[in-house]
């Protein structure tokens, strides 16, 4: 397919997340089980950095356009400069870190680790600047202008709010009945999207008051039926479209979905990728999705599965990621 | 399909699992819904790409007072509930003094003001109540005997409805958690601790699925307490490895060899599955940061034991006032 095409030099295992630049379209961080974080050039098709860490890596983020954060089962906090090509271990968890944010908003980056509690440091001086208690491991996270809405194990859900950590602004359940897999917050910051492993989304708003609290809806998807038997997949990624505020999903049954959040509609679905879904991201202008799929996220547990890892870069076109005009639907 | 006689009544605890058809009045279903009443993935009526709002959009109402009530007192951890605790929510409240099992026929009825309704008796609410018990544990039944065949994640909490309390028993593990136990301890063992790990889950998954009184009573027991629980909060595979555990890269975890255990971390762990999930809290790491500047929930007590002791006990959450 012209419009789609795999990544030169992908790891050699799990890629466990992948971020576009915040500025260029151009460069894509993705990192790894094979314990590396590699920066690849999109438009050339090649691999321009890798550094690694002494883990497998669970999440890394851009904190500006040359430097790269990232973080993994060991728990140490890595930052990246790709001008110089220095890296640099920042800090620690007590346990692996799990996510890996950056809040433009507040000039900060955010750790979040399954030893329950999230750190927050400062790009520029490395220094970290506090640390704070969740309900639980954290699993998922997800940068909300300057808040921070952190998805932890049983099911909890915290909202922060960057600029004053003095206490939560909002603690809430998820509105699924499992796990916790993925969240993302809107463009708009009204709201969040929140995926759970038994294929099925959520759509939550962060207003408390009672008519902004209606609005409020889930939906099943990624499941298959065979032979009368509905298989049900886990949600691992969810990506916005910055720009038409509509959000992919992806998952371990190996689709990527497009949704309207706002109109409640699928917008299209793309074709099935050789593996489980593991991550997606969108390019900062929306022109491009990159879809991570590596077997290792599929339902199986056995870790020898086959099939490899590989990246792949999706031109979308608005047809595929623009709502659609309401044509005389009620 | 057959029409949903309890969601008529306003009262289908299924919400969106029901099997049933939920139309208010029979006449409706020519009235501009566009909801097709098959929630099958995209694949069925002419809408295929109609994403159909999950009918948790009823039971969303039935909970509004309760997730209103965790904003307004961040600190309310004993407050799923409409507890005394919550200060300064109730004004936010629409249906008072709803407890988990108690759903009066008066807060249901309140979501269709706009359409002329159907008269309900009032029930009783010992009627009620039981009635709420038996839906309950059909639900969690339900979703129990589905989850082996469905292939879903099977080391994921679970509860019987959303914004309900977790059911114990049943810990919240992420698939990289389990993952990295590969990456630690090789092939063999993995597989080793894999087994012991779902063989625990699916006894517990059994004992949900198959209800006998005693679980029936320890269920009650234990959602009808006010106490937040988050039974995996803790809890940590990964007691043994800390700072300078090695890794192996996945290339080379193929060799069956050892390990090295973080023996220095806790001099007294051996290396059993048993001590694999104790909580995190009790292994203290002598190179640990700080502790946290805002506690939040303590972590649960050191167990020990059993591994199927471990998943029983519920952690002592503290509730704060």
């Amino acid at each position: 397919m012209a419009n789609e095409f795999k990544l030169n030099n992908c790891p050699t295992d799990g890629i466990s997340s992948v971020k576009f630049s915040p500025s260029t379209s151009q460069f894509l961080l993705a990192s790894s089980w094979d314990m590396s974080v590699r920066l690849y050039d999109v438009t050339e098709n090649s691999q321009r950095f890798k550094y690694e860490h002494k883990s497998p890596v669970l999440d890394c983020c851009f904190s500006d356009s040359v430097h790269s954060w990232s973080g993994g089962l060991d728990g140490s906090v890595m930052m990246y400069d790709l001008n110089t090509g220095r890296e640099t271990v920042v800090g620690r968890h007590n346990n692996s870190i799990r996510c890996v944010e950056y809040c433009s908003d507040t000039n900060v980056v955010v750790t979040g680790s399954w030893d329950q509690t999230i750190k927050l440091w400062d790009p520029r001086s490395h220094n970290n600047i506090g640390s704070y208690s969740q309900p639980g491991k954290v699993f998922t996270m997800s940068v909300c202008g300057d808040h921070i809405i952190v998805g932890t194990c049983g099911k909890s859900v915290v909202v922060w709010d960057l600029r004053n950590m003095g206490y939560v602004e909002q603690r809430r359940e998820s509105s699924l009945k499992y796990q916790t897999r993925c969240i993302k917050s809107f463009p708009n910051k009204q709201g969040y999207v929140l995926s759970s492993i038994e294929g099925r989304v959520a759509v939550e708003y962060l207003d408390p008051s009672v008519e902004v609290q209606k609005k409020k809806y889930a939906f099943k998807c990624h499941r298959i039926k065979e032979n009368g038997i509905e298989h049900i997949y886990s949600v691992h990624a969810i990506a916005f479209h910055q720009r038409y505020s509509t959000f992919a999903t992806g998952g371990a049954d190996g689709y990527v979905n497009m949704w309207d959040g706002f109109n409640k509609k699928r917008l299209c679905q793309f074709h099935l990728f050789p593996a489980a879904v593991s991550s997606l991201a969108f390019s900062n202008d929306g022109s491009m999705l990159a879809v991570a799929s590596s077997p290792l996220y599929g339902a199986e547990l056995s870790p020898s599965s086959n099939g490899e890892d590989a990246i792949y870069i999706r031109h979308v076109t608005d047809a595929e990621t623009k709502p659609k005009t309401s044509s005389g639907l009620a | 399909m057959v029409i949903c006689k309890f969601y008529q009544q306003g009262n289908c605890k299924f919400g969106s699992r029901c099997y049933n058809e939920h139309v208010r009045y029979n006449e409706n279903r020519s009235r501009g819904q566009q909801r097709s009443q098959n929630d099958n993935y995209g694949n069925r009526g002419r809408n295929q790409n109609y994403v159909q709002p999950s009918r948790f959009d009823d039971s969303n109402r039935q909970h509004k007072s309760h997730t209103t009530d965790n904003y307004s007192s961040p600190f309310n951890r004993g407050g799923s509930n409409n507890t005394n605790f919550s200060s300064g929510s109730e004004k936010h409240h629409t249906q008072q003094s709803i407890d988990k099992f108690h759903w009066t026929s008066k807060s249901q009825s309140n979501r269709f003001n706009a359409l002329a309704e159907l008269e309900e008796p009032p029930l009783s609410s010992n009627t009620v109540q039981s009635e709420d018990h038996a839906s309950m544990f059909k639900t969690i039944s339900e979703d129990m005997a589905l989850w082996p065949s469905s292939k879903m994640w099977p080391f994921s909490c679970y509860s019987y409805a959303k914004e309900k309390n977790c059911v114990e028993g049943l810990a919240d593990i992420q698939p990289e958690e389990i993952r990295t136990l590969y990456y630690l301890y090789g092939l063999e063992r993995y597989r080793n601790i894999l087994d012991e790990v779902e063989l625990i889950y699916t006894k517990r998954k059994e004992e949900l699925r198959y209800m006998s009184e005693e679980t029936k009573s320890s269920l009650l027991l234990q959602l009808g307490s006010s106490i937040e629980s988050n039974p995996s909060a803790g809890l940590s595979i990964y007691s043994l490895y800390g700072p300078g555990t090695e890794f192996k890269s996945s290339s080379k975890v193929a060799d069956v060899a050892a390990f090295p255990t973080q023996s220095t971390v806790n001099p007294t762990v051996t290396s059993t599955t048993t001590d694999l999930f104790k909580p995190a809290v009790a292994q203290s790491n002598p190179s640990a940061l700080p502790p946290p500047s805002s506690s939040f929930i303590q972590p649960p007590p050191a167990t020990g034991g059993a591994l199927g002791q471990m998943f029983k006990t519920v952690p002592a959450a503290e509730t704060k006032p």
